[in-house]
Parts: C-alpha cells; structure tokens; sequence
C-alpha cells in the first residue's frame, strides 16, 4: 500500500514530499492547524494596523499612528510568509523523523509586539498631556 | 501537549478508534476514525483563517473607500473574492481526509499570498496617509 502510494505521489513540494516517510497524518494535521494559527496572528496585526489607521484619519496626532500601522501591516505580512515556510521545515522533520524545528517567528513576534506596544503607549502618553 | 511527538505513537499507521460509517460522504473507505476529530479541527481551522480573511477585506475595501482610495478598495474586493473562491473551492477538509488527498501546501500558499496582498494593501493605505501628512 505504501508502495502504491509513493509510486501515484505527485504532491508538490519535492522538497518536502519527495523525502522521508509518510507520517501519522494527525502530525501532519497538526502541522497545518499551526501554520494557520501563525497565519491568523499576522491577520490580526494587519487588522490592528487597518484599525489604526481608519483611526488616525480623525486623530490628533496621525503621523505615528499611521507609521505603527505601516509597521505593523508589515509585521503581519512577514508572520504569513514565516508560516509558509516554517510549515515545510515541520513537515520535512515529521516525514524525516527528525527533532522538529524551534518556532523561529515567536521571539520576533514577540519583540514587534513589545515594540508597537511601546509606540502606542507613547502616542497615549503624548496624546493625555496634551489635553492637560 | 506533552512528550516527545517521536515517541511511541510517531510514525506507526496505529488504527485509532472505532471504524466510522464506511459510506460517510467524503470519507476514505477503509480508514479509522480520528477520534480527536483531528481532520475536523484542520477544517474548521481553515474555515476561521479563510473567514478571517474574507473580513479583513472587508474592513480594509471599506477604509480605503472611506479614506478616498477607489483603487486599493477595488482590489480589496478582489482580494475577498479570491479567499471566497479559496474557501468554496481550495479548502482541504472532510472528515476522512487522507493523506494523499491533502492540498495542504497549495492552499496554505494561496491562503499566505492572500494575506501578504491584504497586508500591502494596508500598508498602502498608511504610507498615503504618511505621505499626505507631509504634503
């Protein structure tokens, strides 16, 4: 049956198909979910980033919260692409056997996060003592 | 989740659960039904990444109109149709999916091309805003 299967495969791709062994499909499954979840989180910094700058078309201050915005658009797309990739990773260890990568994107996620955080915070700040 | 995935369940064709209807639309003949229901989860995951999407193209049609920018609202659209026509068409799902049958790769980047327009596109939508800040 293997046989069989590995003669009709002709998923794309070879990099990661063409190696290794058929995996229990629910690591595989599993794989998926997480790159989706990655996909879904930069969703949601491009989200906030759309939501900021609707909202900085009517704010004091729109310069920074447009330039957050860009950024974090930007952090969202970079987070999608991350997840392609790191889906191929994963799935070349499941099919390998091999120890499974390390969730390269996380630090960096969370570092932009830090980092937006810090700039709203600062416009909020900026923003109040403003209105003093 | 804990433990080691290589540990004793990787990489065995271990048949999981009792055998599900045989004649389930969609589903394989012959294949064990997952009782954690993982094809499910995957499907549903889709689903919510694809809806997710589709909303976000949405918003971001709807700024862009609001802020005068036909042309990124239009392609905003698009955008939401191509990740309807995805959704209807491109979704792996099913409740024995197996895994010859998986799109995975394809679709997930169809769905990254998707998201990585959106994002352009919002990141236009704030350049402009920084542009006209300085004009």
């Amino acid at each position: 049956m293997s046989d069989d299967r590995a003669a009709s495969d002709d998923r794309r791709p070879r990099s990661v198909y063409g190696v290794g062994s058929e995996p229990d499909i629910r690591f595989s499954l599993a794989n998926e979910r997480t790159a989706l979840a990655w996909v879904r989180t930069g969703l949601a910094l491009i989200a906030g980033g759309v939501a900021l700058s609707t909202l900085a078309s009517f704010a004091d201050l729109p310069l920074l919260l447009d330039l957050v915005s860009m950024v974090a658009c930007l952090i969202g797309a970079a987070l999608a692409v991350s997840a392609l990739f790191s889906w191929r990773r994963t799935e070349r260890a499941l099919r390998l056997n091999l120890p499974l990568p390390a969730p390269s994107a996380l630090p960096w996620l969370v570092g932009a996060v830090v980092i937006l955080a810090i700039a709203l915070g600062g416009y909020a700040l900026v923003d109040a003592l403003d209105r003093l | 989740m804990t433990g080691d995935p290589h540990g004793g369940q990787h990489g065995s064709p271990d048949p999981v659960g009792p055998a599900g209807p045989p004649d389930l639309p969609g589903s394989q003949p012959n294949r064990p039904r997952d009782p954690g229901l993982q094809p499910e989860r995957t499907a549903l995951a889709w689903q919510r990444s694809g809806l997710a999407a589709a909303t976000m193209g949405l918003v971001l049609a709807l700024g862009a109109l609001r802020q005068g920018l036909p042309v990124v609202a239009v392609l905003a659209a698009a955008l939401v149709l191509a990740t309807v026509t995805l959704g209807v068409r491109g979704f792996p799902s099913g409740a024995g999916r197996a895994a010859d049958s998986m799109l995975a790769a394809p679709a997930l980047r169809r769905m990254v091309a998707i998201v990585v327009s959106l994002a352009a596109l919002g990141a236009v939508v704030a350049s402009t805003a920084v542009l006209a800040e300085f004009s």
